[in-house]
């Protein structure tokens, strides 16, 4: 036995588990199949009740025309309105709310109760916002990539990784979706799906963490979150793989930086960074103190990482969806603020305002967005 | 999911494994509930999956790599929130006379996370460098590499306390 060996068994100091531990186990499972009972019996309620209402009222799923749920005739006050329970399209110039259609929402369901994926980056738009690709439970139980119309039609399970697909990214022409998955191997990898073939390539080599993805406005490589959880470093990889590269490197003033996002036109990049320095940030012009450290703050540079100023300090503006952040017309960006509200930040001015509840948001349109509970 | 599970195999599987995996969460993360969360969460994943799990050649290298995964994801959130709101706050004085079990605890809390996983699943649960290395998604040279830096800082931080 190594004297190594001994220094960690002092360590752990002959703590042992709390007793009955398979039991306790057997109990949690039963906990969470409860529970997942219970979210599919309310989904199910709240489909049913919403289909009556469709019915009753003669109106159709149609988001630009008729909101499902009528919303107030203003912008919504998110502070006044209760965070729905599935994931929704909001209106920012109505403040209509409509949930998903039933068969996105149910397979979504089911995907939220494993706890498996990563919660920001539940959905993705095509570049003509015709469809999602979005993160249910496959036909293995497992977290796999769908894509389906907007509407709620066309489902299809595109990804069957054996351990488990999330991350969805489409393409800007619409054939690929990149997405996180372990292929054959035992580490998070990303893969770019062909979507008419169905068939995945690897990207990355397996090395480090991967996640928050999203592709070049050129289509050509991704932009990804790397690095480990408490030190995540913003990179990009060739979409036909190769070795990565640093956007923000950690020697230039600014240790981490991740859930990076580059504008419609490729000339900016928005990200979350951490500093620690004691002289004034360089900020977009706005009333208030300067910003002398940030933990992380929102940034936003050029694309290759020089001109960074510090966008959006207070409200926070905290992790986003890589491949939904930016307005389509590069004015705006949205991002999840403290919880559970949803923030969008104009990036000429730096102003930032609550939009609606949820757990993150994608942009569909200039003025609506799908926002994830 | 699957209802139907070799209940058998898979309570012998948790017996053989369950205190192990708790002590190397223990070793990692430094607090017992949240070791002990992590190795039920884990272990009931592994439970849900057993059809599959089970025929793997190291079950007990998913439930570990599970665990980390699951580790790294709240730590990742907890991050995000916490770097903003304890920036500005000191690092904890550990420099107080404490337990050697406790010494022995905020030596491995100093070490870089993946010096910490890498000592405790060689050296706590007995992996070689390539199974290591497959659990935390890199190559078994540098599993090594980081064992040797871990070990030497370790030793430095708790020489005084080595007979």
């Amino acid at each position: 036995m190594s004297d190594l060996r001994t220094m960690l068994e002092r360590g752990v100091g002959g703590a042992t588990p709390p007793p009955d531990g398979y039991e306790r186990m057997l109990r949690r499972r039963d906990r969470k199949r409860r529970n997942q009972r219970m979210a599919a019996g309310i989904l199910g309620f709240a489909v049913f009740a919403a289909a009556i209402w469709i019915v009753t009222s003669g109106l159709s799923f149609d988001r630009a025309a008729t909101p499902a749920v009528p919303g107030p005739t203003g912008p919504a006050d998110p502070s006044q309105v209760d965070a729905p329970e599935v994931d929704y399209v909001i209106d920012l110039n109505s403040g209509a709310m409509t949930p998903l259609p039933e068969a996105i929402a149910i397979i979504r369901s089911a995907a939220m109760s494993t706890g498996a994926e990563d919660r920001f980056q539940r959905y993705a738009a095509s570049s003509d916002r015709s469809l999602l690709a979005y993160v249910g439970t496959g036909d293995d139980e497992n977290p796999q990539i769908f894509i389906a119309g907007v509407d709620g039609t066309g489902v299809r399970q595109m990804t069957h990784d054996p351990t488990g697909a999330t991350s969805p990214a489409w393409s800007p022409d619409g054939s690929r979706i990149a997405y996180v998955g372990y292929g054959s191997g035992d580490v998070r990898n990303i893969f770019v799906l062909d979507v008419a073939t169905a068939q995945s390539t690897q990207v990355t080599d397996g090395i480090g963490e991967v996640g928050l993805l999203q592709f070049a406005p050129d289509g050509s490589s991704l932009l990804y979150t790397g690095g480990t959880g408490q030190v995540p470093l913003l990179k990009t990889v060739p979409v036909t793989g190769g070795k990565s590269t640093l956007v923000i490197h950690p020697q230039e003033g600014l240790p981490d930086a991740g859930d990076g996002s580059l504008s419609p036109d490729g000339s900016l990049v928005t990200f979350l960074g951490g500093t620690t320095r004691s002289s004034p940030l360089p900020t977009t012009p706005r009333s208030g103190p300067p910003v002398m450290s940030c933990g992380p703050c929102r940034w936003v540079a050029n694309a290759d990482g020089t001109g960074r100023r510090v966008l959006s300090e207070e409200p926070g503006c905290w992790v986003s969806n890589p491949a939904g952040t930016w307005s389509p017309d590069g004015s705006r960006i949205v991002c999840s603020g403290d919880w559970p509200h949803i923030v969008v930040v104009d990036i000429a001015t730096g102003d930032a305002s609550s939009v609606a509840q949820g757990r993150a948001a994608i942009w569909l349109d200039d003025h609506t967005l799908l926002v994830s509970v | 999911m699957p209802e139907v599970v070799e209940t058998s195999a898979f309570e012998e599987f948790f017996l053989a494994q369950h205190e192990r995996l708790f002590q190397a969460l223990y070793l990692l993360t430094g607090d017992r509930s949240e070791a002990d969360d992590l190795a039920q969460e884990a272990l009931l994943r592994a439970y849900e999956r057993w059809d599959r799990v089970g025929s793997m050649d190291s079950p007990a290298g998913y439930v570990y790599r599970t665990a980390l995964n699951l580790h790294r994801s709240r730590l990742r959130a907890l991050v995000v929130r916490a770097r903003r709101v304890f920036v500005d706050v000191p690092a904890e004085d550990l420099s107080g006379p404490i337990s050697a079990s406790h010494d022995v605890r905020t030596a491995l809390a100093r070490l870089p996370r993946g010096q910490r996983e890498a000592l405790i699943l060689v050296e706590w649960l007995g992996l070689g460098s390539e199974e290591a290395g497959r659990v935390l998604g890199i190559d078994a040279s540098s599993v090594r590499g980081r064992l040797h830096r871990g070990r030497e800082s370790l030793r430095d931080e708790l020489g005084d306390h080595d007979e």
